[in-house]
Parts: structure tokens; sequence; C-alpha cells
């Protein structure tokens, strides 16, 4: 062995040492908005009610892919004149609050959601669903942070693994990242200035009568927050 | 000492315990080899899922529910149609009503296909008793470990220790008779042939196309029913009818509309369960055939009992000199085990 490859052995043997006594980093600890460049976003997202003209949807909107990928579902409850789009309107919270877990995901005896902190229980197929960001849905094993979010530049990310749909006395986990992974999380923009911002994530459904179907969310309006 | 001859000390053969010994040791390794630790608890949870819905009561139900929405397709494009366009008027309805109509198109394959589903699940209820009345389908891999360590033991003594013998040997029988009664004791003859035939029977409904295919019809009949719900109802309601008429001359949509949010309730965690158990019913299914269970455990319990008899004891070597030499019989110079 020369001496440099000997450096180079040597230099290997050190690095993987190194790296295997270095601390696994939780899914749910990735680094840090600081240490990124990014500042932490603290507040409520409000919502702006979904509206739909000109064959195109405004404001806050949710649509489920089936598992082909090809189609939407058609939710005869949505106010759209395309029914693939169910537009949604703001809860009692106003919006999504950062930080802390918004539940009240509890249902009628019809299976109507009673979780309006968020969004205003919306029809679907006719029966009303909600929305919730729960530390564990019901028969969901990993547990998730409350949502929170980052701002760099102009990108919003929004960490949202703990955001539950609630229907028919069932829960589909619509997170982003889904709990216990790192990514991919909700993205979009915020200004500065107007505070106004949009978000947008997919999130497939694991589990249940509804499996492999994908939620695609589009939620806009104002933060009502500071951005530090 | 060779194999196959007797021992000195009237003990037992040793090549009988060293088969016993294998045998054993395979009836320890069948669960590995067949993956039963990981494959049997998913035909546990299949199993305990299925439990629900499994009842005549509950597919009759579904068989009704069914019956339900066809009566109240029909009605809405046949009766309703005629009532808000007249006699001639099936394209303008069409036009007017493009989400009922395309439901009332879909709606005759998905009926068929899905009462078609509904009868051969229903069909397969006594197979399901029977499967769900077997042991837990989580012990199934130690019914294989402990009889083959027991067997395996049992031999080791005997070899190690050969004075044991004719203690272990009636053990080893008991065990060989015991494995040979417990397909009997748990009627695996009866039902694990009926266990074959539920699993052959959902080869084609147990499987991911075919739970998206039904997810596919749950959203056309729900984006249908919807239809048919926010729009003809409405429709009949402006031209005057009141709730009380339209449910007297349209019954079969009143129905319908009444009984939408039950068959939505009743639906949905059916095909979430089948949704969920797609690969628990492929774990099942990649098990050894149900009908060769019981076989599983008369073979190796005939065999163990066969090889323990087999094994001895022979008859101790005459250690007295002194003692007259026995007649041999013409034609058998020589006595058995004689060097």
């Amino acid at each position: 062995m020369t001496p440099s490859s000997r450096r180079a052995t040597l230099g290997t043997l050190i690095a993987t040492a190194a790296l295997a006594a270095a601390p696994t980093l939780p899914a749910a600890a990735a680094p840090s908005a600081h240490a990124a460049g990014a500042s932490k976003v603290t507040g409520t997202l409000r919502i702006t009610p979904g509206t739909f003209a000109g064959g195109k949807p405004n404001g806050s909107w949710f649509r489920m892919a089936l598992p082909s990928g090809t189609a939407y579902f058609s939710n005869p409850g949505s106010t759209a004149t395309d029914k693939t789009y169910t537009l949604l309107a703001p809860g009692t919270a106003g919006g999504l609050v950062l930080g802390t877990y918004q539940g009240g995901a509890t249902f009628d005896a019809s299976g109507n959601s009673q979780a309006g902190a968020i969004i205003k229980p919306t029809p679907f197929a006719g029966i009303l669903f909600g929305v919730a960001t729960l530390k564990q849905e019901p028969a969901s094993s990993p547990a998730s942070a409350a949502p929170s979010a980052t701002l760099k530049g102009t990108r919003l990310s929004v960490r949202l693994a703990a955001l539950t749909a609630a229907w028919n006395k069932l829960f589909f986990n619509q997170g982003a990242p889904k709990p216990g992974k790192s990514s991919p999380v909700a993205t979009g923009t915020l200004n500065r200035r107007t505070k106004a911002y949009t978000l947008d994530w997919k999130s497939t459904i694991v589990g249940g009568p509804f499996n492999g179907f994908t939620g695609v969310w589009h939620l806009q309006g104002t933060l009502k927050g500071k951005v530090a | 000492m060779s194999p196959g001859e007797p021992s000195r000390r009237g003990g037992p053969r040793r090549w009988a315990l060293i088969a016993l010994i294998v045998l054993g040791v395979g009836l320890v390794a069948a669960p590995a080899v067949f993956q039963m630790f990981d494959r049997a608890p998913k035909g546990a949870t299949m199993i305990r899922a299925f439990k629900p819905y499994m009842t005549d009561a509950r597919l009759g139900g579904y068989a009704r529910e069914i019956a339900q929405i066809q009566g109240g397709v029909h009605q809405a494009d046949t009766g309703v149609a005629r009532a808000l366009t007249g006699a001639g008027g099936r394209s303008r309805f069409e036009a007017t009503y493009p989400d009922v109509a395309s439901f009332a198109a879909a709606w005759p394959a998905i009926h068929a296909d899905m009462s078609d589903l509904i009868d051969r699940i229903r069909a397969q209820v006594p197979n399901y008793q029977a499967i769900a009345a077997l042991p837990k389908f989580t012990l199934f891999p130690w019914f294989f470990v402990i009889p083959g360590v027991l067997l395996a033991a049992l031999a080791a003594a005997a070899l190690l220790r050969p004075a044991w013998w004719r203690t272990l040997r009636w053990a080893l029988v008991a065990l060989g008779i015991g494995l040979v009664l417990a397909p009997v004791a748990f009627q695996m003859f009866d039902r694990a042939p009926k266990g074959r035939q539920m699993v052959d029977a959902f080869k084609t409904i147990e499987t991911r196309r075919k739970v998206e295919t039904i997810q596919g019809y749950f959203g056309t009949i729900a984006a249908g029913q919807g239809a048919i719900r926010l729009e003809l109802v409405p429709a009949l309601q402006r031209r005057g009818l009141t709730d009380a008429q339209i449910a007297a001359r349209f019954p079969a949509v009143d129905t319908l509309d009444r009984r939408w949010i039950p068959i939505l309730q009743d639906l949905t965690p059916m095909i979430g369960a089948m949704s969920d158990n797609v690969g628990n019913y492929d774990a099942v299914k990649a098990l050894p055939s149900f009908s060769l269970f019981p076989w599983f455990f008369v073979l190796p319990g005939l065999i163990a009992i066969a090889l323990a008899l087999a094994a001895g004891p022979r008859e101790r070597r005459r250690a007295d000199p002194r003692a007259e030499p026995t007649p041999q019989p013409a034609g058998n110079p020589r006595p058995e085990g004689s060097s």
C-alpha cells in the first residue's frame, strides 16, 4: 500500500466512523428554518373562500384525483360548475393556525364532520367533510407535529403532516409530508408586505375506501401573523 | 454398530431416531419455508376485517341497497324524465341533465358487476364461517414448530440416553397420535377445503384492480345520486310537486334519496375493508393450499408413530453364557443379531 493510498484509506475510515457516530436526524427534526436561511412564519393562514368563474377556480379549493390519475372525483355537492372542484370556505378559526392543533374531529349520526375550525364543513357526496390538524389520527400510528411554516424570499413552505380530512366517520390523512416522512411539504408564496399567500400540496390517501386517491389542495388568503 | 443393527443394550435403532429428529426439524422449518410467521398473521387480520361483512344479513342488505339504487336510477331515467321533458323529450332530458343521463347509461354495467360481486361473496359465507372457526391463523406456525421441537427433542434424548427409550418411545407415539388427531379435533378435513374454496373464489374479488373498479363505481354512483337529488328533485319541485307528491309518484327515487346516507355508510367501510386487505389476501393465497393443511399434521403424525415403533426396542443379547443355545430352524443358520 502506498502512503497516498494509506492516507485515503485512513480518511475513508475516519469519515465512515464520523458518519456512524453522528446522531440520526429524525424526519420531524429536519434542518431548522433559520439554519436554512428561512424565516419562521407564525399566526393564522386565513382562508379566502373558493369561487368558480370563467371555467376556473379562485380562492381555496380541493380536488380528489382517482387512483388511475387520469380523472377527478366529481362531487355532486360542489357549488362549482366543474364539480371536480370542491370550493372551501373558512371555518370558525378563519383558517389554518400555525403551531397548534385544530381538532373537533367528531361526527354527527349521519357521519357529517363537526371539524369546523379550519374550513366550514362542506358537502362531499352527500355528507359534510371537515378538516382538522391532529397529533395522531385514529388508526394512524406515527404522531405528527403541529403545522409550521417558513418563508425564504417569497417561497412559503408549510409542514402539514397533521392535516386530516374527516368524512363519514372516517379519517383520511391529507398531510404534506405524510406522517413520519420529511417531504414533500406544502409550498406556495407569501408576500411579506401584503401578507397574501397561496399554498398547494398533494396527498395520497393510504388505506381505507379511498386508498390511492390523491387529494389536491389549494389554499389562498392572507396571513394574520408575522414573519420572524 | 451399523445403522439398522439393534443396540447391544436393547435400545432404539439409531436410524429411526435420526429420522425422527429430521422430521422434527422439518416441522420446525416448515413455517419459515412457507413464510407462515409473516403470512399467517395477515390471514388473521383479513379474517377479522371481513367478519362484519361476511354475514347473510349484511350481504343481503347490500343486495337490497343495490336494488334500491337500481330502482331509483331506472325511475329517474324513465318516469321522472317523462314528467320533466315529455315523452319525446329524451334528447332534451339528456342535454338538461347530463349527469343523470350519464349515470343511467353507466349504471347497468355497474349494477350487473356489483350484483355479481355481492352474489359471489354471499356464496362464500359458509366457507368464511368454516375458515373463521379454524384455530387462529396466528397460531398456525406454532402448530408446526411446537410438535417439531418436541419430536426432535424426544428423539435426541433417546439418542443420548438409550436407557430412557421405553418411556420416550411412548411419548413419541402419543405425540404422533396427537398430530394425527389434531385435524380431526379442529374439524380441518371439513373446514380446510372450504377455506380453499373461499381463497379460490376471492382470486377475482380481492385484487387491487377490482377494488379500484369498485372505487370508480362509488364515484359514479355518488355523482349520479347527487345529480338526481340536487337536479331532478328540485326540477320536480319547481314544477309544483310537493315532497309528498314526489314520494307518491316516484317512490323509487324518493327511496334512493332517503336511503342514500345509510347506503353510503354501508358501502364505504366495505370498500375500505376490501382495499385494506388486498395484501393480506395475497399473503393467504401464497400459503400452501388449505386442503393440504390436515395432511401436514396427519402425515408427520403417522411417520412419527411408525418411526417410534420401528426404532425398537430390540431384544437384548443373551448375556448368560451358561444358557442353552436356542434351537435354530432349518435354513436359518445364524440367529438374528449375531455377528
